[in-house]
């Protein structure tokens, strides 16, 4: 009972626009104090505020925020779109196909969906709107393609998911690479099905000679670098995440000082922005580990995971209900919150059911990545309309042919869980 | 008045967020020449553990909590604050304000107390360097009492403007509306 009124009470913080770590920190707390009274509730402040913090492996977080920036400062990713098109800009639907590696490729190193959008909207968006692109697939694959920020390694999400469920991080950062690919080429492959229908859609671009596509991808090749380091140390188990990541920023940190866009105030803005990122979510991880303690001394998980346990119904359709309400959340919840409030509840159920927790984590990433197209809050169609000045409505209808896509795509990761956990199952130093 | 306390906490907030900063490139420089002393000359340094997890990154997330918290970077879900009116935004700030204002103020005087009770008893960590353990915990409190003062001021603002009708302290931005979406997601 004392549980669904707390649950009550987080919800209503949540409607009435409180930040997510807060209400969560407020809800545990009122929690502890009616399950545990005084003494679990000031043992718990005590200790957790710090306890929270000083992990490790949290760093990972600010030192990929960091790296992002840095590599946005040194303006090395303006290229990358240009770079692209000028390699598939004659194939039809080239210049969607372009935006589609090119946030591939900046999600790469780029830990958040929204900043790679943006990245995105300022550079393809315009340059396929010139070439006379159906504005709204225009918009809709920019949206959507900046979302493979999240499931490439150096993504701020996947680490969240490892540090919530307690997984092995490196594996579960290499573990998205191969979905990611098939995300990028099922986007391609559903732009290139919308010109077929309707070859008005998307002109062809002007042919690049092969000495200014070679002079181009020589341009962005540092980008390809610190990919390179990040991932490649993580995979051969030379480095920990953690130590990738630093690396990562410092790499990033000398590109843009090559590219002599290093200024004291140019760094500690880009400082500042990966500081209050970091913050950020970090307050959300401190209210969900004080709502977790709650939660513990409550015993919800537990029955809930034994209750499940006695239906009557295939394991299967159990994730397909659970995926299913993951899309219908991040329609209008944030993705952090969404990680945070249910990660805690859903892992050991889908560990009770015999599932791999990093299998479920890069799945669950995919639909975090439908949540960032779908109405009425998906965040990415909001930047970009924003970017490109067209009604936000125009956007999400461009987004909804890659929203089916992905569906697909959902279908195809839960099938065959090999795609997910053959790469991790390869990695050096395991 | 109220303005006046507002920058002079602005002031606060810019010194603490500043050393924040710092905390973060140390920990990027730290963990780097860690990683070369191990690999290049086989002598990696035996404090970055506890330095970086128990100081630096306290350090980075205690400092900067009030500054994050005053340019509206803590995210939330304003799907239906869109809908309300500003009067029913200002209690919504106020109920937010005082739930947040109570969290914080109990963190500040525990952790003040842990501190202050490491310090007497001279408690250090149990490493390769006997750090003192009461500087780590003395962040706790330092960034949590700047919070509580943010959430304070925020709570008599938004009252006092709705009391007054006068706009004294604006209101956090709507999702999709202005810079919100852009500052204050990461996903």
């Amino acid at each position: 009972m004392t549980a669904i009124a707390i649950l009550g009470l987080l919800f209503v913080l949540l409607a009435i626009g409180t930040p997510v770590g807060f209400a969560m920190a407020f809800a545990g707390c009122v929690g502890l104090l009616a399950t545990g009274g005084t003494a679990a509730l000031f043992g718990i402040l005590q200790t957790t505020p710090l306890s929270t913090v000083s992990s490790y492996e949290l760093i990972t977080i600010p030192m990929f925020l960091l790296m992002a920036d840095l590599v946005l400062l040194s303006g090395v990713a303006d290229d990358l779109f240009k770079t692209a098109s000028a390699w598939v800009g004659r194939i039809p639907g080239g210049l969607g196909m372009a935006t589609a590696l090119a946030g591939a490729g900046f999600g790469a190193i780029c830990g958040t969906s929204t900043a790679s959008a943006a990245t995105l909207s300022s550079t393809s968006l315009p340059a396929m709107i010139r070439q006379g692109y159906e504005p709204k697939m225009a918009a809709g694959v920019v949206a959507i393609s900046g979302t493979l920020a999240m499931l490439l390694p150096t993504s701020v999400a996947l680490v969240l998911f490892g540090l919530l469920a307690e997984v092995n991080i490196g594996q579960l950062l290499i573990s998205g690479i191969i979905p990611a690919i098939l995300v990028t080429a099922t986007i391609m492959g559903t732009i290139y099905l919308l010109v077929m229908l309707d070859p008005s859609r998307a002109p062809r671009g002007a042919a690049v000679s092969w000495s200014e596509r070679l002079r181009l991808l020589w341009q962005v090749s540092p980008m390809v670098f610190l990919f390179g380091v990040v991932t490649g140390t993580i995979y051969l188990g030379i480095a920990t995440p953690t130590e990738a990541s630093a690396f990562g920023a410092f790499g990033a940190l000398l590109l843009a000082a090559a590219k002599r866009k290093l200024t004291p105030a140019s760094l500690y803005k880009t400082l500042l922005r990966a500081t209050h990122g970091t913050c950020m979510i970090t307050m959300i991880l401190l209210g969900a580990s004080i709502f977790g303690y709650f939660f513990t001394l409550s015993h919800v998980t537990q029955d809930l995971v034994a209750y499940v346990g006695t239906l009557p119904v295939s394991r299967w359709i159990i994730v397909a209900l659970l995926l299913a309400g993951y899309i219908v959340l991040g329609s209008f919840m944030d993705q952090i919150a969404i990680l945070v409030l249910t990660v805690p509840i859903v892992l050991p159920l889908i560990k009770s059911l015999g599932f791999d927790p990093i299998w479920f984590g890069v799945i669950k990433i995919v639909t975090a990545e439908v949540g960032m197209i779908t109405p009425p809050v998906g965040l990415n169609c909001f930047i970009v309309a924003r970017y490109a000045g067209r009604p936000v409505g125009e956007v999400f209808q461009g987004t909804f042919p890659h929203f089916i896509a992905h569906l697909i795509a959902i279908a195809i990761l839960v099938a065959f869980p090999e795609i997910i956990l053959w790469l991790p199952s390869h990695m050096g130093g395991h | 008045m109220i303005r006046r306390l507002e920058s002079a906490l602005s002031v606060i907030e810019r010194v603490v967020t500043s050393i924040a900063v710092a905390c973060l490139f140390a920990i990027m420089l730290i963990v780097v020449a860690d990683v070369f002393m191990r690999y290049v000359v086989n002598r990696p340094f035996s404090f970055t553990y506890d330095l970086v997890g128990l100081y630096l990154m306290a350090g980075l997330f205690y400092l900067a909590l009030s500054q994050t918290y005053a340019i509206h970077a803590h995210v939330s879900v304003d799907i239906l604050v869109h809908r309300f009116s500003v009067p029913v935004r200002r209690i919504c700030e106020i109920i937010t304000s005082l739930c947040g204002a109570a969290v914080f103020a109990l963190i500040t005087w525990l952790g003040l107390n842990r501190a202050i009770e490491s310090f007497m008893s001279g408690d250090v960590l149990a490493g390769a360097i006997p750090w003192p353990s009461w500087a780590s915990a003395a962040l706790v409190p330092l960034g949590c009492a700047v919070l509580t003062l943010r959430l304070l001021l925020q709570l008599v603002a938004h009252g006092l403007s709705l009391a007054s009708g006068r706009d004294l302290i604006a209101l956090p931005p709507l999702s999709g509306t202005g810079t919100a979406a852009q500052e204050s997601n990461f996903e």
